[in-house]
C-alpha cells in the first residue's frame, strides 16, 4: 500500500497532514500525574482504551508513562476499564 | 525515608464521624510508624469509575506522606482488614515527583505564612485608621447589590 501511494496521490495526502508531537515534550512536564483524569481522558478512546502513539504523536518515553498513569487511574476508580 | 502517595476510597454511606475516626486511624498508623502525613486532601463522595464490591460511590481520601518502607505492610494489613476501605493504592514516589512535591509544599508553606502575615498588618491598618476605613466597605458593597 505504501509502495501504490508513492506517486502523485501520496504527495496530496502529505499536503493536508499536520504533524504531531509529543505534548508532554513540548510543555516539559515533569511527570505524568495519574490523577489529572482530564489530560489522561484525551489519550484513551471513548471504550477506555488507550490510544497508540502513532495516532497522538507521543513520544515513546512519555507514551510509557502515559500507560502507568491510566493503569494507576483505572486502579483507583478514577478511569474505567471498560466504558459499555 | 521514602516518599509515598495514598488513595483510600472509604464507604459513601459513611457519615462524617466516622470519616473523621477513619482518618485519624490511618494517620496515627504512619505517624507511629515513624512517617510523617507531609499533605492529605478530602476529594469527598465521587462516584466511581465502575463498580468495586457493589459500591458505585465513593469517599476518596489522599495522603502524601514521608516513611521507611517497613510502614507499608502494617498500613496494607490495616486497610484489608478496615472494614470503610474497600479500595486503596500506595505509590512510591519517583525522584522527579518528589522534587514537585517539596517544591509545592514550599509554595503552600509560603502562602500560609503570607495570610497569616496580612492579617496582622490588617489588623494595625484598622486599629490606626478604624472609623475611616469600615464605613466605606458597606457603601461599596450597598450599591451593585441595588
Amino acid at each position: 500500500m505504501v509502495q501504490k501511494g508513492k506517486g502523485s496521490e501520496h504527495v496530496k495526502y502529505k499536503r493536508f497532514m499536520r504533524k504531531k508531537f509529543c505534548r508532554f515534550c513540548a510543555e516539559k512536564t515533569p511527570f505524568i500525574d495519574y490523577k489529572d483524569t482530564r489530560t489522561l481522558k484525551s489519550y484513551i478512546t471513548e471504550r477506555g482504551k488507550q490510544l497508540p502513539s502513532r495516532m497522538t504523536g507521543t513520544c515513546a518515553r512519555h507514551q510509557r508513562e502515559l500507560t502507568e498513569a491510566v493503569k494507576r487511574a483505572r486502579n483507583i476508580a478514577l478511569l474505567s476499564f471498560m466504558e459499555k | 525515608m521514602n516518599y509515598y502517595e495514598n488513595i483510600v476510597i472509604l464507604d459513601a454511606a459513611l457519615e462524617d464521624t466516622g470519616i473523621d475516626a477513619a482518618e485519624k486511624r490511618i494517620t496515627d498508623l504512619i505517624e507511629k510508624m515513624q512517617g510523617e502525613v507531609l499533605k492529605h486532601e478530602r476529594w469527598g463522595r465521587r462516584k466511581l469509575s465502575y463498580e468495586i464490591n457493589k459500591h458505585e460511590k465513593g469517599y476518596y481520601l489522599f495522603f502524601v506522606f514521608k516513611s521507611p518502607p517497613t510502614a507499608i505492610k502494617p498500613l496494607e494489613e490495616l486497610y484489608k482488614v478496615f472494614d470503610p476501605v474497600f479500595k486503596f493504592m500506595i505509590i512510591k514516589l519517583r525522584k522527579k515527583e518528589v522534587i514537585a512535591l517539596q517544591s509545592s509544599l514550599q509554595a503552600m508553606e509560603a502562602k500560609a505564612a503570607e495570610q497569616a502575615a496580612p492579617d496582622v498588618v490588617t489588623d494595625v491598618v484598622k486599629d490606626s485608621v478604624g472609623e475611616a476605613v469600615v464605613p466605606s466597605v458597606p457603601a461599596e458593597t450597598a450599591e451593585p447589590a441595588e
